[in-house]
């Protein structure tokens, strides 16, 4: 995974991943292991929090189209390996909230 | 906060909505209880935030809901529970407003975005490259 091309988004757009579809079945444990870290992830790059909501969704029967959308997280991670949250010192505390649903 | 991130979660909706409206209207409300509970927080150590806050939405019949206190017909279903933010914001406490959808940083966690859109609401997440701001 680590020479892997970079690449610039987490999920392709229009991605439709399903629980039923006939490819084959991936080992599980690994499947939630990489899940598991990627989550861990999440708590300085909030960008990946989507793409991993919805691989996550798969854990119980994970196959191999849904073990190629998590391996392009790691893809884009590969590329993005030095971002993080940036927090400067004269940020004011005025309170804004920002709300979005699909 | 200010400009940067200091609470945020993407998650699927544990119950089934009918229209667009009703599940934005449901994501301002649990919005809103995460921004309470900033402000309660806040405040215990000292800091004040001038109420109303804005919450941004991009659904201008969601913020219509709030602001009408009349039942439509196809809004008469959503639980009571939800309709505590219509409280909050005839208290004062919050207030809600329109932001374009391009402005909207919650796109990026509620759907894959192509290239340029994705990069440019990563920024303005805060999610930057390390070595560029040291």
């Amino acid at each position: 995974m680590e020479d892997s091309k970079p690449v610039c988004t987490p999920m392709v757009t229009g991605c439709s991943l399903s629980s039923n579809d006939e490819s084959t079945a991936v080992h599980q444990p690994t499947y939630r292991c990489m899940i598991g870290s990627l989550l861990y992830l999440t708590g300085t790059r909030p960008d990946i929090m989507h793409a991993i909501g919805i691989v996550g969704r798969f854990q119980a029967n994970p196959n191999e189209s849904h073990l190629q959308a998590v391996k392009r997280i790691f893809k884009y991670l590969q590329g993005t390996l030095n971002f993080g949250l940036w927090y400067d010192r004269d940020t004011n505390v005025t309170l804004h909230a920002y709300t979005d649903v699909d | 906060m200010g400009s940067r991130l200091v609470c945020w979660f993407s998650k699927k909706q544990n119950s089934i909505e009918l229209s667009t409206v009703e599940a934005k209207y449901v994501a301002i409300a649990s919005c809103c209880t995460q921004l309470l509970w900033l402000m309660q927080t806040l405040q215990n150590i000292q800091f004040t935030c001038t109420p109303p806050i804005s919450i941004l939405c991009d659904n201008t019949c969601a913020i219509n809901i709030s602001k009408n206190p009349l039942m439509h017909s196809n809004t008469k279903h959503i639980p009571i529970k939800y309709h505590f933010l219509r409280e909050q914001v005839l208290e004062q406490k919050v207030k809600l407003e329109y932001g374009p959808s391009k402005e909207q940083v919650a796109n990026i966690f509620t759907k894959p975005l192509p290239k340029e859109t994705f990069e440019y609401l990563r920024q303005k997440l805060g999610v930057v490259v390390a070595s560029s701001c040291c």
